[in-house]
């Protein structure tokens, strides 16, 4: 019995690049189905991070095609690519907090881009940072805070919109075990609620602690790995 | 949220620039403003100045024509509708001017002083040819100007070099701005991406990040229109070194104050569109 749920991501015969180096994956070929949770594994420089910032750019890439919710991005103007990046949350590796905002602020961004009053948009950032545990630190700036506290805000502003497609690159690379399986945990909720999630992670260990497909990304292609346990028997 | 960070604290060199921007500001606004001023002050000296010429008709050889020509030539001088005020000068002067005083039997000329209505500028040809239909030996001659006549250099200033200065300080600021602008475009380009990452469109990006040099050009074109309202009291009631001679005659009213702020604004809204449409284009042309 085939699978009819839609597909989110589909990346078909694309080339990619981090910045303006040379291609790092070619001739690339993925596809998501919505309410999928991935796992991309793979060492460093391997393109977990130029597969995520070029599907978080939702632009079309030089050779191949990029379609997100259905839409190929060769054929969409600036606003319809703005629509779509709302739809998507994103944790950088460097985490790409404003550093000029408060840690709240930094938290509301999504919220107020999708043009929420300022009454609807604090309930959730007061309730998401206490779920976070990092309630005093509100009025902080990103540079004030810890390092773990400051991946734990980049995951927080991803989620706080509840996107229809996170991407999260490395999100607990700087975290240590209590705060990583936290971490984990919301995504598992998160997934659970619907997010469709693509985590990449050179932490080899990672797929035992997270109930996803796992895939690996080597020589510019993905390539099976084992799936494994659920986040909730860390619980 | 944002408070905007423009210009970049810490940044000395961009501090004096911004500070360069607000200094261009308030001088296209003072430069402007007493463009405007002068430009009013002069056309009331202007309309309250009053032009004089001289007619002249010939010493009669018989004492009996002489009234003769002259009922006829005053009458057609206070029937002209440019002239105000036409008088005979007395014999006696005419006299001493001429010949200092000696040889009374000598006969002289007639002249009348016509002093036309104020701010007319006279047609003395058309005068003249009016004139000798009816004593065709009659002169008539400008005499001048009488009332008050800015000094020559004032008037250059205030119409050709105030009007340069504010429109070059405008252009100038415009593209200073312009500069500006695109340069803290350019400097933040990494928080524009994570806006942009984020879905978020060019309008909000600019209201976020503000990369706009605001304050210098607000103070600029507030110190502008005070200083611009100083300078135009000054104008106006004392004049530049005694050589305004309408002093007191007019004064800066509440309206003018309110058109001197409106003028400020202009400059300041001009120069802070420049800086958008800056940043709206610099903003279109990052991937």
């Amino acid at each position: 019995m085939s699978d009819q749920r839609e597909i989110i991501v589909e990346l078909f015969g694309a080339a990619m690049k981090y910045g303006s180096g040379p291609d790092v994956l070619r001739d690339f070929d993925l596809t998501v189905q919505a309410g999928s949770f991935l796992l991309i594994v793979g060492a460093s420089g391997a393109g977990k991070t130029t597969l995520l910032t070029s599907i978080a750019r939702a632009a079309a890439p030089a050779i191949g095609r990029l379609t997100l919710f259905g839409r190929d991005t060769a054929r969409i103007d600036r606003g319809e690519r703005a629509r779509i990046r709302r739809r998507i949350g994103l944790v950088c590796q460097d985490l790409r907090l404003l550093d000029h905002l408060s840690a709240a602020a930094n938290l509301a961004l999504p919220l107020r881009i999708a043009g929420l009053p300022v009454k609807q948009i604090r309930p959730p950032v007061a309730e998401l940072m206490e779920w976070l545990g990092i309630t005093g630190l509100a009025a902080r700036r990103p540079g004030e805070l810890s390092a773990a506290e400051r991946q734990l805000l980049a995951l927080g502003r991803a989620v706080i919109g509840r996107p229809d497609l996170l991407l999260a690159d490395e999100p607990t690379s700087l975290l240590d075990g209590p705060l990583a399986h936290r971490a984990l945990h919301l995504l598992g909720e998160l997934n659970r609620a619907g997010t469709t999630i693509l985590l990449a992670t050179h932490d080899p260990a990672l797929p035992a602690r997270v109930r996803a497909r796992a895939m690996r990304l080597a020589d510019g292609r993905l390539h099976p790995a084992a799936a494994t346990a659920s986040v909730d028997q860390f619980a | 949220m944002s408070t905007g960070t423009f210009p970049t604290p810490g940044w000395p060199t961009r501090g004096m620039v911004a500070l360069l921007l607000g200094l261009l500001v308030l001088a296209a606004t003072v430069g402007l403003a007493l463009a405007a001023a002068g430009h009013g002050l002069l056309l009331v000296a202007e309309d309250r100045s009053v032009a004089v010429a001289v007619v002249s008709l010939p010493a009669p050889l018989d004492p009996a024509d002489r009234d003769g020509d002259l009922a006829g030539v005053m009458a057609l001088l206070r029937a002209d509708p440019q002239v105000g005020q036409v008088e005979l000068i007395p014999e006696a002067e005419v006299r001493e001017v001429l010949v200092g005083g000696r040889d009374a039997d000598l006969p002289m000329p007639i002249l009348l002083e016509a002093r036309f209505d104020p701010g007319v500028v006279p047609d003395l040809a058309r005068l003249h040819e009016r004139i000798t239909a009816l004593a065709p030996d009659g002169l008539i001659e400008d005499a001048g100007i009488i009332g008050p006549r800015p000094d020559p250099a004032l008037l250059a200033l205030l119409r050709y070099a105030m009007p340069a200065l504010g429109a070059g300080t405008l252009l100038l600021a415009l593209l200073l701005a312009a500069v500006l602008t695109a340069d803290a475009v350019r400097r933040r380009h990494g928080e524009i991406e994570v806006l942009r990452m984020l879905g978020a469109d060019d309008p909000f990006v600019l209201r976020e990040l503000r990369p706009y040099p605001f304050r210098p050009l607000w103070l600029g074109g507030l110190a502008g229109a005070g200083l611009g309202a100083f300078a135009m009291l000054m104008l106006a009631e004392a004049g530049p070194a005694g050589s305004w001679p309408v002093q007191t005659m007019l004064a800066v009213r509440p309206l003018d104050a309110a058109i001197l702020v409106l003028g400020a604004l202009v400059v300041v809204l001009a120069v802070m569109l420049a800086a958008r449409q800056t940043a709206s284009a610099m903003l279109r042309r990052l991937p």
